[in-house]
């Protein structure tokens, strides 16, 4: 077992051919920053490894993008940002290997969207996931571009609306976002055992091309929304009262 | 009264097709299923997997006995994955393909690929195809040609994909 990346927020470890990355910002129940996305997409592209697992330290998931950081001085600055964010996304349903997401505790806004894009997420059941976005002020638009299609246009259309409408995970086990439940102490392992699985399926790599043929015009739609939405004054708001703690 | 029948060719009219003696199936016969005009109920009581899991994908309405199980695409999981994904979403259909697990009857109703759990599936099915025969033909006609719309193009994806496929 080999550890990893540190100072990042994500934690590398290997179980066997399986690559484990955890985000590890507990401090702040996991939310991501650009240093957490860049981990994770090294850790997605590893190449040594025949299936990637990612998970949260301590009882969370993500809480989402750390509105700490939505500090912006223009569109441009923005827009570099939510690029970085779909890059992630994109490498996850590209990557040649399968990548499961092992969701406790909130998988919320971008842990949301990071479960969703992963080729399958196994959750306990009283992890909560939902899109708080729109209480900020923002949107989720990957999960409205890529939620559709496991979940349904009208489930993901309430959840984005209404911010605090979230899923249990006996709930998205339910609407099919996540394919198997596990008591916390036993969740990492059924994550591991199921990609390995999924890494030796001889359909592996047919099956997900097809899975991601969609992938890439869904991932279109966040570059061109989100730049002049997080400059706005409701973010900044947001972002103060975060920072105050 | 509908038809019964375990290979194809598939008979007109409405269809009850016993999944648990399914035979000779390619897939162009999958697509001419889905692409029949009248209705087309699958039942299974034991283990749906290969080719009878891709035909539990193609029919109108599936009815499973409580014991029934369903996975393990083998060489059919490119077009359980493309036609899996319309029914239950892309991360069921990831999950019935890329894994050797197999979901239960009562799991794969609440994922909307089982429409209703019967003790006779057989029976439940032909009572089903009995009563959506009985409505207007013209009717049944045009739900199923929306219902069944991108089958085409899901069938032509999964022959191109390169994998090791029957038909």
């Amino acid at each position: 077992m080999t550890a990893g990346t540190a100072g990042s927020g994500v934690r590398v470890e290997r179980r066997g051919d399986v690559l484990v990355a955890t985000i590890d910002r507990p401090h702040r129940r996991n939310a991501a920053d650009l240093d957490v996305y860049r981990a994770l997409e090294e850790a997605v592209g590893d190449e040594s490894a025949v299936a990637c697992v990612l998970g949260g330290g301590g009882a969370d998931f993500s809480a989402g993008d750390d509105v700490a950081i939505f500090d912006f001085p223009d569109a441009e600055a923005a827009r570099a940002f939510v690029v970085e964010v779909t890059r992630l996304f994109r490498l996850v349903e590209s990557a040649p290997r399968p990548v499961v997401a092992a969701v406790d505790g909130y998988a919320l806004g971008f842990g949301f969207e990071l479960a969703l894009a992963c080729d399958l997420a196994v959750a306990t059941p009283d992890a909560v996931l939902g899109l708080p976005e729109i209480v900020h002020g923002a949107a989720p638009p990957n999960a409205i571009g890529r939620g559709p299609d496991v979940l349904g246009r009208g489930l993901v259309r309430e959840l984005a609306l209404r911010g605090r409408r979230w899923l249990t995970g006996v709930e998205a086990h339910r609407y099919g976002l996540v394919c198997e439940l596990h008591p916390a102490d036993g969740l990492l392992a059924a994550a591991v055992a199921l990609a390995a699985e999924a890494a030796s399926s001889p359909a592996f790599r047919s099956a997900k091309r097809l899975l991601a043929l969609d992938a890439e015009r869904a991932y279109g739609l966040a570059p061109l929304v989100m730049p002049r939405l997080l400059a706005s004054p409701t973010v900044a708001a947001s972002r103060a009262r975060y920072a105050r703690g | 009264m509908a038809e019964l029948a375990a290979r194809p060719p598939w008979p007109e009219g409405p269809l009850v097709v016993d999944l648990d003696r399914l035979a000779d199936v390619s897939l162009d016969d999958l697509e001419a299923l889905e692409r029949r005009g009248a209705v087309s109920v699958g039942a299974v009581s034991g283990r749906c997997e290969g080719p009878a899991l891709a035909a539990a994908l193609a029919v109108d309405l599936l009815v499973a006995a409580p014991g029934a199980a369903l996975g393990r695409p083998g060489e059919w999981a490119n077009v359980v994955v493309r036609r899996g994904a319309g029914i239950a979403g892309r991360k069921v259909a990831a999950y019935l393909a890329l894994t050797e697990r197999l979901v239960a009857a009562e799991q794969a109703r609440t994922w909307g690929i089982v429409s209703r759990v019967a003790d006779d599936p057989l029976a439940a099915a032909a009572a089903l195809a009995d009563e959506i025969g009985s409505r207007s033909p013209r009717a049944v006609r045009t739900i199923l040609r929306q219902a069944h719309r991108g089958a085409a193009a899901d069938y032509a994806q999964a022959r191109l994909t390169g994998a090791r496929l029957p038909g």
